[in-house]
C-alpha cells in the first residue's frame, strides 16, 4: 500500500465519521463545527485526486464562508450550550435509506460508464485541476464553451443578493 | 499552453432578447438607485423597453440565416425558442404593464427592485427556451426561480405572500433536487451534457436491461420528468400551485402561470421529444399518465374553489393537462399544436389574472367568488372582459382557446391517442361548469345585501393593513380605478385573445415552424 | 533532478525554520511593540531585564507557560479546549507557501493567494469557538463581532489581490498570468524591479487595511475592545491556551506582511539578490548540497525579504499608536460602502488599461491611473470617516434625527444636539 492510499484512508475514515457526528450529535454548534471537519477532509481527497484549485475552493467557500454563515445564525439565535438542538427526528429512516439508495445510484452509474471514468482518471493524471486548466477551461474552450453558464451562475448570485436584500431590508 | 479565446461577437447575436431583458433589468436596479422614490413607479418604462428590445431581437434572429447554435452548442436560437421567447415576451410585457398602481396599492416600496425581479425571472425562462444543454437548462431554471421566489414573497407584511414564498422556495428547490440528480444521471448514463451528444448515444446504443446504462438512463428520465412536471405544475406535484398562485402578487402570478410553464414545456420538448426520441416507448407512459391525470385532476379540483385567483391556478394546472397531451403524442404536429396552445394560453390567462388583479384590494382581499356577484352592474366593462377570457379559457368558439384545444384534440386524434382527445374533451366539460360560475356570479346574481366595506372592516386582515374605514368605504364602493397601463394590457390582451381565435392562421404557420414541420 | 534526501532535509529544516520563525517573531514583536509604542508616547517602555529591557518577553513567555489555565465550570468543554489550537494551525499552516527565497520554500502550490485566503478564513472558526465555548457574555459579543468583521474583511482582501493576477498575466510571455507567490515574485522581477507597489498602489493599501482587520489589529481591534468587552472572545482564557491566541496573533501580522511583500513589495529581489551574479562570481564548491553561490544569495534574498516584513510589521505597530479605535458599525460601513466597491473600481480600471492601452505605454498609464485612484481613495475615506458628521453618529442618533426631521416617530421625545447626547442613553423607541 502506498503513502497516497494510506492518506485517503484517513481521510475518508475522518470524512465518514465526521458526517455521521453532523447527523447525530445533539448540539447543533458541534455539529456545524463539524461540518468543517467535512469540508476539510473532502478537500483533502480532492487533493489525492490532483485537484487543487477545487480542493482550496471547497475550504474557502465551503469551510470558511458557508459553515461560517451557518455558526453565525445560530449563535444569533440559539441559548449557548442548548442541548438537544439538533434533535433526531421520525424521519431519520427515511432519510437514510433515500441517501443509501442516492448513493447506490451514483456509485451504479458510474461503475457502468468506462468512458466518464476515463475520462475522470485521465483528468486526474493531467493536472486538469490546476487553477490555470480551469481558466482554459472556463475561456478557451476545446468542444463546449463554459462561458456562458460562467456568466448565468453569476446572474443567479446576482438575483440571490437582490431577493436577499428585498426580504431582509427593514421598510424606512 | 496559449489562451484562445473562442466566443466571437455572433455568438452574443444569438443570445440577443436574453441580452437585452438583462440589460434592462441592470439599468432599471441603476436608474433606481438614482432617481427619488416618488418617480419609481416610472421605472416600468424600462422593463416594457426592455421586453420591447427584446422582441427586436427575435424579429432580428428570424431574420438572420446561419447556424442558430451558439457558445459551443449551449444555447440556441432555432424556430422553436423563438417562438417561446415570444410567448414568454408577451406574458412579461403584459404583467409589467398590469404592474403599476397594483403594486404600489399592496403597499411595496422597492418597485425598483420588483420590476428587475421580473425581468431577471424573464430573462431565465428565455435563457431555458434556449438551452440546448442541460447544464444550461438548470441554470435557466435556477435564474427564473429565484426572482419567482422573492417575488411571490414581495408584498411587506402579508403573511399569505410570505408563504407563498416560503412554499414556493423549499418545494422548488426539492423539485430542483431531482432535476439535477436526474441530469446527473443522464450525463452518467450517456456521457453527454449536450442534447446532441446524448440524443447520438441513444441513437447509436439498443436500449436493452442487460447494457448497463439502462437502469441509470430510465432512472435519470423518471427523475427529470418529475423535475420539469413540478414547473409545469402537473399532477401530482401540483400541490404547491394553488397556494403560491393565491398568495403571491397578481401580475407576478400571469407571469409564473405562463412564463414558466413555457419554458418548462419547451425543456421538455428539447428533452424528451428531440434528445431521448429514441427511447420514446420508455417515456411516453409516463407523460401520457401525467396528461390525463393532470387535465382531469385540475379540472375536478377547481370546481369546488371559492377563490378566483385559486380557481385560475387549478384552471392553470389542468390547462398544463392539455398542454402534456401534446409532449406525450411525441409527434411534430404535437409540439405545434403545443406551442399554439401555449400562446392562447398566455393572452387569456394573463387577461384573466390582469382583471383580477383590477378588482384586488389590499392583502388579496376581493378575490373570492361573492366578491363577483353583481360586478356586470359595477364594472361593466371589466365584467364584460373577464367573461371573453374565461370564455376563452373554457374553449368556447371564436377565441383563441377553442382553436388551441381543437389544435392539441386533432393532434392527439392523428397522433393515434383518440383517448387522450376523448379524456380531455370530458374535462373540458366540467372546466365549462368553474369558469361559467364565475360569469355567472357576475352577471346573474346581485350585488350582496351588507356592503363589502363592512365584511372588510369587521376582518382583521384589513385593520392590521392600516388602512381607515372611510378608505375602504371608497373602495367598496367604486371599486379601485384602472391605471391606464393595465388598462392598456387588458385591451392587448383581449385583442389577442380574440385575434389568435379569428385569425389563427400566421400564429399556427410560425408554431408549426418551431415544431420543424413545412 | 535531486536526490530524496536532498527533499528531505530541505523540507525539514525549512519547516524548522518557520515554527523558530513564529515563536520568536512574537517574542521579537512584543518587545518592539512596546518599545516603539513607548517611544512615540513619550515613554520609556520596559528597560529593568536584559540592556534597553530586551528580555521583558522572554519572562513573559516564561510566565506565560507556568500560568494555570482556568477554566469556568459552565464552559462548553471541548470547544473551548480546542479553540486555540485551532485558532493557530491555520496560521502556521499558511506559512507553506510563503516563499522567502527560491529556496526556502515548501511547496510549489501553484494555487498560493487563494490558499491563503482559505486559512484566513478557517482562523474565524477558532475565534467563534473561543466565543460560543466559553459561555460568557464578553466572549460571545466580542466572537461575534470578530466573526462579522473577518468575513467582510475577508472579501476586499481577496478582490484587491486581483489587480495584481491580472498584471501577472500581462507581464507573463504567454498572456496566463498565476496565483502562486513564485511566479508572482519572478514575475516582479521582469525586466528589472517592477514592484507591483508600483502598478497597484491602491491594492497594497486596500490589502494592508484588511490585513489590519483580518488580524484583529488596531484600529479594528474592537472585538477585544478592552474599555468596553474585557477582552472579547479571549475573556476567559489564561496561561498558555490565551498565549496560543496571542502567537496566532503574531504570526497572522507575519503572514500578512509576508504576503504583501511578496505581492507587492517584490518578495526577495533587492540590490545583491541577484542568483546569476554569485553563480558567475564565486564558484567555489565544497562538494556539499548547496553551493557556496546559492548560499550567499539564499541568505541575501531571505535578508531582503525579511526586511521588508519587519518593515511593514512596524507599519502595524505605526498604526496602532496613530489611529482611534473604529466603532462597530462604522467598521462594517467602512468595509461595505467604501473598501469593496473601490476595489471592484480598481480592478475594472486596471483590466481596461492593460487591455486598452497600446504596448509601450500599458504599464505606465496602468500605474499613474492606479496612484490617481489612490488619491481618489484617500480623498473619499477623508470625506466618509472624517469630514461628514453622517459617517461618525451611531445609529440610533441618526434614527432620532430622522424622527425629529419628518414628525414621524416619538413627538414627545425632546431633540437636543446629537452631540450632546450622553453616551449611556439608551436607545429610544421611536427609532425603527
Amino acid at each position: 500500500m502506498d503513502l497516497a492510499s494510506i492518506v485517503f484512508l484517513v481521510l475518508a475514515a475522518i470524512l465518514v465519521g465526521s458526517a455521521l457526528a453532523v447527523v447525530t450529535l445533539r448540539n447543533i454548534v458541534h455539529a456545524a463545527l463539524f461540518l468543517v471537519l467535512v469540508f476539510g477532509a473532502a478537500a483533502g481527497i480532492y487533493i489525492l485526486l490532483n485537484a487543487e484549485f477545487i480542493a482550496i475552493v471547497q475550504i474557502l467557500v465551503y469551510a470558511g464562508a458557508v459553515t461560517i454563515l451557518i455558526l453565525f445564525a445560530i449563535m444569533l439565535t440559539q441559548n449557548p450550550n442548548s442541548r438537544g438542538s439538533n434533535p433526531m427526528n421520525r424521519q431519520a429512516l427515511i432519510a437514510a435509506f433515500i441517501a443509501a439508495a442516492l448513493c447506490a445510484g451514483i456509485i451504479f452509474a458510474l461503475s457502468q460508464n468506462n468512458a466518464i471514468s476515463a475520462a475522470a482518471s485521465q483528468a486526474v493524471t493531467q493536472n486538469a485541476g490546476t487553477a490555470v486548466a480551469i481558466g482554459n477551461l472556463l475561456y478557451s474552450p476545446t468542444s463546449y464553451s463554459y462561458v456562458l453558464p460562467f456568466e448565468i451562475a453569476t446572474l443567479v448570485l446576482l438575483v440571490a443578493i437582490v431577493g436577499a436584500i428585498v426580504i431582509g431590508r427593514e421598510e424606512d | 499552453m496559449a489562451f484562445t479565446y473562442a466566443i466571437s461577437g455572433g455568438d452574443w447575436a444569438r443570445i440577443a432578447p436574453e441580452l437585452a431583458l438583462l440589460v434592462a433589468a441592470l439599468l432599471v436596479m441603476l436608474v433606481d438607485a438614482l432617481i427619488p422614490a416618488r418617480l419609481r413607479g416610472a421605472l416600468v418604462i424600462i422593463g416594457v423597453m426592455g421586453v420591447l428590445a427584446a422582441l427586436a431581437g427575435v424579429i432580428m434572429l428570424y431574420a438572420s440565416s446561419g447556424s442558430p447554435s451558439a457558445f459551443g452548442g449551449m444555447v440556441t436560437s432555432d424556430p422553436l425558442a423563438l417562438f417561446a421567447t415570444l410567448v414568454i415576451l408577451a406574458a412579461t410585457g403584459l404583467s409589467l404593464l398590469l404592474s403599476p398602481g397594483y403594486i404600489e396599492r399592496q403597499g411595496t416600496r422597492q418597485q425598483g427592485e420588483f420590476y428587475a425581479l421580473v425581468m431577471l425571472a424573464a430573462t431565465g425562462m428565455v435563457l431555458m427556451a434556449a438551452s440546448t444543454n442541460l447544464m444550461m437548462i438548470f441554470l435557466g431554471l435556477e435564474l427564473l426561480s429565484l426572482p419567482l421566489y422573492v417575488l411571490c414573497a414581495f408584498a411587506p407584511g402579508q403573511q399569505r405572500a410570505q408563504e407563498s414564498g416560503m412554499k414556493y422556495f423549499l418545494l422548488s428547490s426539492f423539485a430542483s433536487g431531482f432535476l439535477l440528480y436526474g441530469m446527473a444521471l443522464i450525463y452518467g448514463a450517456t456521457g453527454a451534457t449536450n442534447l446532441g451528444g446524448i440524443n447520438h448515444f441513444v441513437a447509436t446504443h439498443a436500449m436493452s436491461a442487460t447494457a448497463g446504462f439502462g437502469p441509470i438512463l430510465l432512472g435519470g428520465m423518471a427523475l427529470l420528468a418529475v423535475g420539469l412536471a413540478f414547473k409545469v405544475s402537473a399532477i401530482p406535484f401540483h400541490a404547491w400551485t394553488p397556494d403560491v398562485y393565491q398568495g403571491a402578487l397578481t401580475p407576478v402570478t400571469a407571469l409564473m402561470s405562463v412564463g414558466t410553464k413555457m419554458a418548462a414545456f419547451v425543456a421538455l420538448i428539447r428533452v424528451f421529444d428531440v434528445a431521448l426520441a429514441p427511447v420514446r416507448a420508455d417515456w411516453q407512459g409516463i407523460m401520457w399518465a401525467l396528461a390525463i391525470l393532470t387535465m382531469v385532476g385540475g379540472n375536478i379540483l377547481a370546481a369546488t374553489q371559492t377563490n378566483v385567483k385559486r380557481l385560475l391556478a387549478y384552471s392553470s394546472i389542468a390547462h398544463a393537462g392539455y398542454l402534456l397531451i401534446g409532449i406525450a403524442l411525441g409527434t411534430q404536429a404535437g409540439i405545434a399544436a403545443l406551442l399554439y396552445y401555449m400562446a392562447a394560453y398566455a393572452v387569456m390567462n394573463v387577461g384573466a389574472f390582469g382583471v383580477v388583479l383590477a378588482l384586488e384590494r389590499v392583502a388579496g382581499l376581493g378575490t373570492n367568488l361573492d366578491d363577483y356577484r353583481g360586478l356586470a352592474s359595477r364594472r361593466p366593462a371589466l365584467a364584460a372582459a373577464l367573461a371573453v377570457f374565461l370564455f376563452a379559457l373554457a374553449g368556447i368558439p371564436g377565441t383563441a382557446g377553442f382553436v388551441a384545444k381543437y389544435a392539441i384534440f386533432a393532434a392527439a386524434v392523428t397522433g393515434g391517442h383518440a383517448e387522450l382527445t376523448i379524456i380531455g374533451v370530458v374535462a373540458s366539460m366540467i372546466g365549462f361548469y368553474y369558469y361559467l360560475r364565475v360569469i355567472w356570479a357576475m352577471y346573474f346574481v346581485p350585488a350582496p345585501d351588507m356592503p363589502a366595506a363592512e365584511a372588510a372592516n369587521a376582518n382583521p386582515h384589513l385593520s392590521l393593513a392600516g388602512l381607515n374605514s372611510a378608505v375602504v368605504t371608497k373602495l367598496a364602493a367604486s371599486g379601485t380605478p384602472l391605471a391606464f397601463s393595465a388598462g392598456l394590457a387588458l385591451a392587448l390582451a383581449l385583442i389577442g385573445t380574440l385575434g389568435l381565435g379569428i385569425f389563427p392562421a400566421p400564429l399556427i404557420s410560425l408554431a408549426r415552424q418551431a415544431a420543424g414541420l413545412p | 533532478m535531486v536526490n530524496i534526501g536532498f527533499q528531505i532535509v530541505h523540507f525539514v529544516i525549512t519547516i524548522l525554520f518557520f515554527i523558530f520563525l513564529v515563536a520568536t517573531n512574537a517574542v521579537i514583536m512584543v518587545y518592539l511593540e512596546r518599545k516603539v509604542m513607548a517611544l512615540m508616547q513619550d515613554r520609556v517602555g520596559p528597560k529593568h531585564y536584559g540592556p534597553f529591557g530586551s528580555l521583558q518577553s522572554t519572562y513573559d513567555v516564561l510566565k506565560l507557560l507556568l500560568k494555570e489555565i482556568v477554566r469556568s465550570r459552565e464552559t462548553d468543554n471541548a470547544i473551548f479546549m480546542l479553540a486555540p489550537m485551532i485558532f493557530f494551525a491555520p496560521v502556521l499552516t499558511a506559512f507553506v507557501m510563503l516563499p522567502f527565497s527560491p529556496f526556502m520554500t515548501t511547496s510549489a502550490l501553484g494555487t498560493g493567494i487563494l490558499l491563503y485566503v482559505a486559512l484566513s478564513s478557517l482562523d474565524v472558526i477558532g475565534v467563534f469557538m473561543a466565543g460560543w465555548g466559553s459561555n460568557s457574555k464578553y466572549s460571545l459579543i466580542g466572537g461575534l463581532r470578530s466573526t462579522a468583521q473577518m468575513i467582510s474583511y475577508e472579501l476586499p482582501l481577496l478582490l484587491s489581490l486581483v489587480g495584481v493576477v491580472m498584471l501577472t498575466s500581462f507581464v507573463s510571455h504567454n498572456g496566463i498570468g498565476s496565483i502562486s507567490f513564485t511566479d508572482i515574485i519572478n514575475a516582479q522581477m521582469h525586466p528589472w524591479w517592477l514592484w507591483f507597489v508600483l502598478l497597484q498602489p491602491l491594492g497594497l493599501i486596500i490589502y494592508y487595511t484588511c490585513g489590519l482587520a483580518e488580524t484583529n489589529r488596531a484600529p479594528f481591534d474592537l472585538p477585544e475592545a478592552e474599555s468596553e468587552l474585557v477582552a472579547g472572545y479571549l475573556t476567559e482564557y489564561s496561561g498558555m491556551q490565551w498565549a496560543m491566541f496571542f502567537l496566532g496573533e503574531y504570526g497572522n501580522m507575519l503572514i500578512v506582511s509576508s504576503v504583501a511583500t511578496a505581492l507587492f513589495l517584490g518578495g526577495w529581489s533587492g540590490p545583491g539578490a541577484d542568483l546569476a551574479f554569485w553563480h558567475a562570481h564565486v564558484t567555489a564548491n565544497p562538494g556539499g548540497i548547496f553551493s557556496v553561490a546559492d548560499l550567499i544569495f539564499n541568505v541575501i534574498a531571505v535578508f531582503w525579504f525579511l526586511v521588508k516584513v519587519y518593515a511593514l510589521q512596524g507599519i502595524f505597530i505605526w498604526v496602532r499608536t496613530t489611529l482611534p479605535r473604529l466603532r462597530a458599525d462604522q467598521l462594517m460601513q467602512y468595509a461595505w460602502l467604501i473598501l469593496i466597491p473601490m476595489t471592484l473600481l480598481n480592478i475594472l480600471v486596471t483590466a481596461v488599461l492593460l487591455l486598452a492601452v497600446p504596448q509601450p505605454y500599458t504599464l505606465w498609464v496602468t500605474g499613474g491611473v492606479n496612484f490617481l485612484l489612490l488619491i481618489g481613495y484617500i480623498i473619499l475615506l477623508t470625506r466618509a470617516i472624517g469630514a461628514s458628521p453622517k459617517g461618525t453618529l451611531p445609529p440610533w442618533v441618526e434614527a432620532r434625527k430622522r424622527a425629529a426631521r419628518t414628525g414621524l416617530g416619538a413627538p414627545g421625545l425632546p431633540k437636543p444636539p446629537a452631540a450632546s447626547l450622553p453616551p449611556g442613553e439608551p436607545e429610544p423607541a421611536a427609532s425603527r
